[in-house]
This record gives structure tokens, C-alpha cells and sequence, in this order.
């Protein structure tokens, strides 16, 4: 038995300009991602890094069982926030400002999917032109992906237990 | 002292923008600005960096067109070493550069005009948007996003999904092409040509129903400048700068696009961070130029394949006698028979044996200080200048981008808008649309001079004759 067909198809999808400091810490952070992953052999894991989300990410996401928006923010929170993301159509549309609400809306209504979402933001404090990220939001990071490793080993562990009952 | 409206940000186009209406003592609207608020900056960034990291580095100027700047530095880069690349990557960076014109052209109607054209200017502004639009006619939406996906995969299987992934580079292409990802794209075929017919048959209907509209969105005399082939022939990767006047007369023709500084000038204003290019020859503010789908198809004798050419010459025939279509709102038309073009002339490449060659790179060091890149993105031409010292290192970067070379453009045909709608000290929503929607003929993209970090909202800003703020609207 092929057990990939019987895990949750995980994506984890990163925006932000790395070339713009801190609006980078979403593609930092699917860089940090990708080893242990490849490590842990989950194959069921996709990681995808992008400039902004557009529409055709409502196309890509609809493949999916699990999707989590990983963004940089300016928001007023302490570190890092983790959130569920329902979908929402009143969004202002621009397509640099195409929200992860917004895209789940549209993955919804155009076919017919509703993967269950999540919006990882780690707080940034550098959005100048240019390469690397500040020291805060750095540390920010590395609460956040501590964090996010817990929740991404659970969906791991529980594909293996998976995996064991279909052995 | 004038009466002033702003809107900013406007929304729907790539980045940050602001708009301001001033109205005079007796309240009629006597100038509008299209405002850039923020500065990019990004060539003082490039400056010390090695001319072999320009390509990676300058398509993360923007997420919108980041394949034109890849392929435009290139073209720089190829310059500097004084090498021509081989015919497979040359004929792999144009696959590229049509790639991005189809899933930039195809946004840019489907999904950030059409509600406008689909749900009407005076529609609820809630629905007036890509969710009112899927409500409208989803499969419209559907059909939208596909043929964008198709040029997303087109630009992933040549350069890589992971953004700022440099393939193309100097002397050019670092990877060839499969023969699988050529059989996976065809398999897109007849779909995407079915797709782009569907456009061009929507906006035929879209200019039977705003007549008005169309009137006065940007509807003026103007210099028309882009890039033609040896033969006259629609181009957008290399050929030779054609400058053409509202009447249809050609003023300069053959023109190396590396001495494009000879020919035009940069002028600032104190009220936007945008540049102000010119035709040198007609000084500032006369030499103002409009760039892109419409310049692109006023210049060019024909398209070299068939359907689209068909549609040029109807697209012609919008013009009285041998005029230039002088229009702004035919930008949509133009775009859409390019979208046609793109489409076609890339299933033309992909049947080409030639594109899945394995000789793609050509190698040389530094042999001149100097280099200039030309393309066609999506929104007209681009150049790329790069100064280097013996060891390739930036010393100097200048970059001529699109939506700047239309910055006059835009500016009057808001103003033209304005003063064909704006009446009195309060301003209704639809009438603000109509503005916004007039910039959105040019589909600006100012990612490439304005801050991208996401949060692009929109503000319009009415003020009376002595400066008061009257009305301001923020989206």
C-alpha cells in the first residue's frame, strides 16, 4: 500500500521579499523547515516560498489537506502568532495584498475545497531594502519555528501511527 | 489656493499609490496627481554587488515581474562580456519573457479589471472585486486563473519555484529545458488559446457598453515608444526602439536600446518619488511617451502569428485614418491581443527542437565596463544600465522601468477623468473608481519604486482652493 495516500497533505507556504530585511523571516523560516524534513522523510510535506500570495494560490492550496501561511508582520504581538485562518471574502484586493483569508475564500467558492488553514506571523522590526534579518526578529524566529516544530511533529508522529496501522 | 480630492492608495494595481484631486475657487477640478509616495532605492542597492549576482538579485525587485528583470539583467550581463549565448537559451529567455506577459496579462484582466468590466463602475464597490466577480461568473474566474497558472508553470519550470532563483545569468541560461516539462505544457494546449479568445471576446463587449468611459480614459496625444523586430514585427525580448506620434507617424526607428539615454531624459517632481522619463528631443513636459501593450501594437507592423495578427488589424481600425489607437483604455484590448500572441508564439517555441538543446551558456570574462539590457515586460520597456569596474563589480546602476515611462501618462488621464466626473466637494465611490480604474489601464506595477512588504492600501484625497481637505477615502 502506498501509505503517502493515507497521510494529510501538508503545505506550508512562506511570502515575504527576502531582498526587504525581516520581510524575509517567512522564507528564513521554510529554509529552516526543509532539512529536518527531508531528514524525517515527510514526503507528505510540501514547502513553498513566494513574494505574496496570489490568486492561483487558491488553486494550489485546494490540493491540500492542512495549509499554513507563514508572514512576516508589523502587527503588535510579542514574538510570534499562531492562529487558524477561516475565509473571509470582504478582503481589500490587491494582489500584493491577497490575504490567507482571502485565498481560502476563493479556494472555497472556485473549488469547492476547504483545507484546514493556519497563519504563522513572526513579528519584524527591519523592512529597508536590504539582505539578512534584524536580531529581534531573528529571535522572534527561533520561538516561532520551536514552536511550529512541536505542532509539525505531531502531524509527523500521527502519519506514522498511521503508517504502523497500515503496515 | 486649489481645492484638493486624494485617493490613496489605488487599489487594484501593484503597489502603493495615492491620487489628489484639487479643485479651484469655483469648485471645479482644476489638476489631479497620481502620487508614488515611497522610494525604492534599489539602485544605490545593486552598487558593489558582482555583475554576475544582478540577475537573482534584481528580480526581487518585484514579485509581480521578477522574470523581466531576471532576463533584462541578463541581457545587461551579456553586454558587459560582449558574447552572443546560444540560439537554445536565447530561445528559452524569450519563452520566459512571454511567460511572464501571459500570467501578468492574464491578471491584470481577469482578475484586477474585469470586475470593474463584468460587474459595472457603478456596482456595489463590496462586490466590485475578484469575490463579486467569482459570484458573478466563477468559471470566468476559474478559466482566469488557469491560464495565469500556465504561465506560473512555465516560469517555475524554467527557473525554478523558489523565488529569486537566478537561471537566467549572463552569456545565458544556467539549466536546459526537459522534454517533459515541454510535453507537460503542451498538454495546456487548446485550453489557454480558448482562453485568451474568451478575453478578447469579453472586451469587445466591454467597449459596447462604457462608452463614456472609454471617451475619456486617457484619451490624448502622446509619443509611443517600444521595441520592434527586424521587420517590423511585434517584439519583446530584443529588436530595435520605434518611436511613433499620436498621428501614426514614425520619428525615430532603429534606434539601439543601448543608447537609450541619448533619446530620453528623467525629469523629478517634488510631489512623487516616481521618475518622470522623456523624449529628449521634445523636452519636459512635451516629450511625454506612453509605453507597452498599446505603444507596442500602435509601432509594430504585424504580429508574426496568426491569430493574434488578426486581431491587430481590427485594433487598428479603432483609429481614424493612419492615426495611433491614442486611447489609455485600449491598453486592455492591446494587452489581451498580446495575451493571444504570447500564447501562441509559445506553443510555436515549445514545438521548436531547438529549446530542449543542452548548450545554453556561453562564458567570458569583463570585456567592457559598460552594458545595457532591453526587454518588453509586461508593461513596457525596460532597461537595465550597468557600470563595472575591471573585476565586474557595480559601480553604477540605472533602470528604466515601465510604469515610470508612464508616470506623465497616468497623470493625465487622471486629471482627464477627473475633470470629465469629479463635480462639487463630495465624491461618490463610482466616480473614484472610474479615476482608479483609469490608472488601471496601464496596469502599473510599482513594486519596482514603492516598498512591497504586502500592505498595499489606497487613499484618495479631495482638497478645496485653499488647501483644505474636503473628502479622503482610504481602501
Amino acid at each position: 500500500m502506498n501509505t503517502l495516500e493515507n497521510k494529510p497533505k501538508v503545505l506550508i507556504h512562506a511570502y515575504g521579499n527576502p531582498g526587504r530585511g525581516d520581510d524575509g523571516l517567512g522564507d528564513t523560516f521554510i529554509q529552516m523547515c526543509q532539512p529536518w524534513l527531508s531528514h524525517e522523510s515527510a514526503h507528505h510535506i510540501t514547502t513553498e516560498s513566494s513574494f505574496q500570495l496570489n490568486v492561483e494560490d487558491a488553486y494550489t492550496m485546494s490540493e491540500f489537506d492542512i495549509v499554513v501561511f507563514v508572514d512576516a508582520t508589523k502587527e503588535k504581538i510579542e514574538n510570534f502568532s499562531f492562529a487558524p485562518v477561516k475565509p473571509v471574502s470582504q478582503s481589500p484586493f490587491t494582489t500584493h495584498a491577497m490575504s490567507p483569508s482571502g485565498v481560502l475564500y476563493l479556494c472555497n467558492e472556485l473549488y469547492g475545497k476547504l483545507p484546514e488553514t493556519y497563519l504563522l506571523q513572526v513579528k519584524g522590526y527591519e523592512w529597508e531594502m536590504l539582505e539578512g534579518l534584524s536580531e529581534k526578529a531573528e529571535k522572534n524566529l527561533w520561538k516561532a519555528f520551536h514552536f511550529f516544530r512541536v505542532q509539525l511533529e505531531e502531524w509527523i508522529h500521527s502519519e506514522r501511527e498511521h503508517e504502523q496501522e497500515h503496515a | 489656493m486649489s481645492n484638493v480630492i486624494t485617493i490613496s492608495p489605488v487599489t487594484r494595481i501593484e503597489g502603493h499609490a495615492k491620487i489628489t484631486i484639487h479643485l479651484n475657487e469655483k469648485g471645479e477640478v482644476e489638476d489631479a496627481r497620481f502620487h508614488v509616495n515611497e522610494f525604492r532605492g534599489f539602485e544605490k542597492f545593486c552598487e558593489g554587488r558582482l555583475l554576475w549576482e544582478m540577475p537573482g538579485l534584481t528580480s526581487r525587485i518585484c514579485g509581480i515581474c521578477p522574470a523581466s528583470h531576471l532576463v533584462t539583467s541578463a541581457k545587461a550581463g551579456d553586454d558587459i562580456l560582449a558574447i552572443g549565448i546560444p540560439e537554445t537559451a536565447e530561445k528559452l529567455r524569450r519563452m520566459l519573457t512571454l511567460a511572464q506577459w501571459i500570467q501578468s496579462h492574464a491578471l491584470s484582466f481577469f482578475h484586477l479589471s474585469s470586475p470593474d468590466f463584468l460587474l459595472g463602475f457603478d456596482a456595489d464597490p463590496a462586490l466590485r472585486n475578484i469575490f463579486g466577480l467569482i459570484q458573478h461568473d466563477k468559471e470566468f474566474a476559474r478559466k482566469g486563473i488557469r491560464l495565469r497558472k500556465f504561465g506560473q508553470q512555465i516560469i517555475e519550470f524554467l527557473g525554478g519555484r523558489r523565488i529569486h532563483t537566478p537561471w537566467a545569468v549572463a552569456g545565458g541560461v544556467r539549466e536546459p529545458f526537459t522534454k517533459e516539462e515541454r510535453d507537460k505544457l503542451l498538454e495546456w494546449y487548446p485550453e489557454v488559446k480558448e482562453t485568451a479568445l474568451l478575453a478578447l471576446k469579453t472586451i469587445k463587449r466591454v467597449h459596447e457598453t462604457f462608452t463614456k468611459e472609454i471617451s475619456c480614459f486617457g484619451n490624448f496625444h502622446s509619443l509611443f515608444v517600444g521595441m520592434v523586430g527586424p521587420k517590423g514585427e511585434l517584439e519583446y525580448y530584443g529588436g530595435a526602439l520605434r518611436i511613433m506620434d499620436s498621428a501614426g507617424n514614425i520619428i525615430a526607428d532603429n534606434i539601439d536600446p543601448r543608447e537609450y539615454y541619448s533619446h530620453f531624459g528623467e525629469a523629478s517632481e517634488s510631489w512623487s518619488y516616481l521618475k518622470f522619463p522623456y523624449y529628449k528631443p521634445l523636452g519636459y513636459p512635451k516629450g511625454i511617451y506612453r509605453v507597452g501593450p498599446l505603444a507596442r501594437l500602435n509601432i509594430c507592423d504585424f504580429i508574426e502569428t496568426p491569430m493574434a495578427e488578426q486581431e491587430r488589424k481590427l485594433f487598428k481600425q479603432l483609429a481614424p485614418t493612419t492615426e495611433a489607437v491614442n486611447n489609455s483604455f485600449y491598453f486592455h484590448y492591446a494587452r489581451l491581443i498580446e495575451l493571444l500572441f504570447a500564447v501562441e508564439k509559445v506553443e510555436e517555441l515549445l514545438r521548436d527542437p531547438v529549446i530542449l538543446g543542452t548548450h545554453v551558456r556561453s562564458k567570458a570574462e569583463i570585456n567592457k565596463l559598460e552594458g545595457v539590457g532591453a526587454t518588453e515586460a509586461p508593461r513596457g520597456t525596460l532597461f537595465h544600465h550597468y557600470w563595472v569596474n575591471n573585476d565586474g563589480v557595480l559601480q553604477k546602476v540605472n533602470m528604466l522601468i515601465a510604469t515610470a515611462q508612464n508616470n506623465m501618462a497616468m497623470n493625465r488621464t487622471v486629471r482627464q477623468i477627473a475633470m470629465q466626473f469629479v463635480e462639487g466637494k463630495n465624491i461618490p465611490e463610482p466616480i473614484l473608481n472610474r479615476i482608479e480604474a483609469g490608472i488601471r489601464c496601464f496596469d502599473p506595477c510599482l513594486s519596482c519604486s514603492t516598498h512591497a512588504l504586502g500592505q498595499m492600501p489606497l487613499e484618495i484625497s479631495l482638497f478645496n482652493h485653499q488647501g483644505a481637505l474636503l473628502d479622503r477615502r482610504v481602501k
